[in-house]
């Protein structure tokens, strides 16, 4: 009995009452959910190279390492991914700035219009991309006279990435625009500051984080995107061929251990990524609680 | 510097009401000024246009002599504290501060170490020594207060406007740097325009008040002269306690409806009216009527009395001088209020009733 009462004692819950009620419970939930549906999956896909023993793995990871096509596609994945994300960080930012900042007619109708890319299926803006970008399409033809080809090749891989990457982009910066005070702005100008100087120096500055954000959630997006690319790339093998679609590839040749192989990759390559945004992230919000 | 603001007018971009109404007033040289009044009076406004905030519809705003009207806020060289302090939460309170200096085009901007010294001296002036390296967050509201007034103090501003600074402190904090403030200006000499809505607080701080109303100053001058001349019955409740007392006027006397309420002589015409009195002018005079005075709590000189008139129920409670050897409980008594002053609808009837003699009481 004493014991009993020591031991709950000891391993009591903290007295403070949670505003969520059963959050035990609803944390419980999660973290399997999170186990199920997540690290599962990625833990079966991290073990599945190394079922025919350690020697077997290693073989397999060594070949895979020195497969060219392979090395390629991770490469064009990753370099498109991140051109696209980039380049996603300013009409992003003026869009959002469109949409918090100014009365523009319409901005309801485009503030609805952000998020599409979200809901259109994937193939769809394929389709429509590859058709609109191509040497005869309706953008495509004018390019492709100033002697710029769009469609097949990375470019048009970026395009479809910027396009799925928009989104994230202004949904993550316009909060905290929103929630960005304004006398900030008016002491910044009547201690002498330009319009140019209070936005490089003041706004920018407090925007940066979330725009780290924006860039990170694009990047990741653009890595695994497959639906949009595959109909504008023109997925010729070392060019234009990306990571995702190779793994397609793979598994249709019945090459189940190469198809994991690039999907271990790309998951430690995006963690990595991820990780390193992170870091810099709080680095740009450590003065920032 | 003086600032001199000539018929300023400015009307809501949002519904055209006027929000400045047609506002002049002059801030001598060296002075502090408070602009004081109710919220939505207009005087934030005011402070904006002065700054170059806003824009205005109507009239000019000059800075000695000159007028600034077409000058950017940028361009008028104005340290301006915001009500919530609007530092900068990206930058180091160093950088805070220096910041007036470091944004000025290459040919006028000091050099890092001028900055830097500058930065080092105004932080020793807001007696905030050591917190240079510290971010905003990191502050408590009274040191982010000083960190703000500091950074506008830094490219040593012509004039200094205080918008509600005090507003989001304690009560203690802002006691003391509301001392400390008066202190600094005393010691910088800067003209200073301050705008609360706390008349202790202008009262304590400022040389001159201006007390605003709806868009309007409605009375501008040192705070005993808005206390014992106010100008309107407005000025009166604004700047200390005031007990209305409603009644009539009636043939040259001034009736009260409560009864027990002596009568006095005025020179309003006949109508309604009301007396409005501070509760420490009002005399209680026993034996000269039919009301009771309880004495429920004493304070020095002061006392506050519960009273209730003979007829009715009906009752004032009011803090004043306690007459010498007044009982806890004074029967048959009745209130002199011939030093107030009487209004009809919201201004004076007449001039202050010096000389008024108290008749006995009417019943009604």
């Amino acid at each position: 009995m004493t014991a009993l009462r020591l031991l709950s004692g000891r391993f009591a819950w903290p007295r403070r009452r949670d505003a969520l009620p059963g959050f035990g419970i609803g944390l419980g939930l999660t973290l399997l959910w999170l186990g199920v549906l997540v690290i599962l999956p990625l833990t079966a896909l991290m073990v599945r190279p190394w079922s025919g023993g350690i020697h077997d793995g290693a073989r397999a990871v060594a070949s895979a390492m020195r497969d060219g096509r392979m090395l390629a596609a991770l490469r064009v994945s990753f370099c498109s991914a991140l051109i696209a994300a980039l380049a996603d960080l300013v009409p992003g930012l003026l869009l959002a700035w469109a949409l918090v900042r100014s009365d523009i007619p319409g901005r309801r109708v485009i503030d609805m219009l952000v998020e599409l890319p979200f809901a259109l299926p994937t193939a769809v803006v394929g389709i429509t991309m590859a058709t609109l970008y191509a040497a005869n399409g309706w953008i495509g033809a004018p390019l492709a006279r100033m002697g710029l080809r769009v469609a097949y090749t990375q470019t048009g891989i970026v395009i479809a990435l910027m396009f799925i990457g928009l989104p994230f982009v202004v949904r993550t910066v316009a909060p905290v625009l929103r929630n960005l005070p304004r006398d900030v702005e008016e002491a910044a100008e009547v201690l002498g500051a330009s319009r140019a100087q209070v936005v490089g120096r003041v706004i920018l500055p407090a925007l940066y984080p979330a725009l780290v954000t924006a860039f990170g959630m694009a990047f990741a997006r653009g890595i695994g995107e497959y639906g949009s690319v595959i109909f504008i790339a023109g997925n010729q093998p070392f060019h234009t061929e990306i990571a995702p679609l190779l793994i397609i590839i793979r598994l249709q040749e019945y090459d189940t251990r190469g198809a994991t192989l690039i999907g271990v990759v790309l998951v430690v390559l995006s963690l990595l990524s991820l990780a390193a945004i992170s870091v810099l992230r709080r680095c740009l919000s450590h003065a920032q609680a | 510097m003086s600032v001199n603001l000539d018929h300023i007018i400015r009307v809501s971009p949002r519904n055209g009401q006027p929000i400045v109404d047609d506002v002049s007033l002059t801030v001598a040289d060296g002075s502090f000024t408070a602009l004081v009044g109710p919220s939505g009076a207009g005087k934030t406004s005011l402070l904006r246009i002065i700054a170059g905030l806003d824009p205005h519809q109507g009239g000019q705003v000059s800075i000695d002599g000159a007028r600034v009207d077409n000058l950017a806020a940028r361009e008028r060289n104005i340290g301006f504290v915001f009500q919530h302090y609007a530092l900068f939460a990206h930058m180091s309170v160093a950088d805070n501060i220096g910041f007036g200096l470091s944004i000025r085009p290459r040919r006028t901007r000091p050099t890092r170490a001028e900055i830097a010294s500058r930065v080092a001296e105004l932080l020793d002036l807001m007696q905030l020594p050591g917190v240079g390296g510290r971010y905003p967050h990191q502050l408590s509201g009274g040191q982010r207060q000083r960190v703000a007034l500091a950074r506008a103090l830094a490219t040593g501003p012509r004039l200094l406007l205080l918008d509600e600074p005090f507003g989001a402190l304690d009560p203690l904090v802002r006691r003391q740097i509301r001392g400390w403030l008066r202190d600094l200006h005393e010691r910088l000499g800067l003209t200073t325009i301050l705008v609360t809505h706390d008349r202790q607080e202008a009262t304590e701080l400022a040389d001159t008040i201006a007390l605003m109303r709806h868009g309007r100053i409605v009375q501008a001058g040192t705070a005993r002269q808005l206390e014992e001349s106010p100008a309107s019955p407005f000025v009166m409740e604004f700047t200390g306690d005031v007990i209305r007392i409603p009644g009539r006027v009636e043939h040259g006397l001034f009736i009260a409806d409560m009864p027990d309420i002596h009568a006095f002589a005025t020179t309003g015409a006949d109508g309604r009216a009301d007396v409005l009195i501070r509760p420490s002018d009002i005399r209680l005079l026993p034996e000269r009527g039919g009301a009771m005075a309880w004495l429920r709590q004493t304070r020095g000189m002061l006392g506050t009395y519960d009273f209730t008139t003979s007829v009715g129920i009906q009752g004032l409670r009011f803090e004043t001088v306690v007459p010498d050897g007044a009982a806890p409980i004074v029967v048959n008594c009745a209130l002199d209020i011939s030093a107030g002053r009487i209004a009809r609808d919201d201004a004076w009837i007449q001039p202050v009733a010096v000389t008024a003699t108290a008749v006995p009481a009417l019943r009604t």
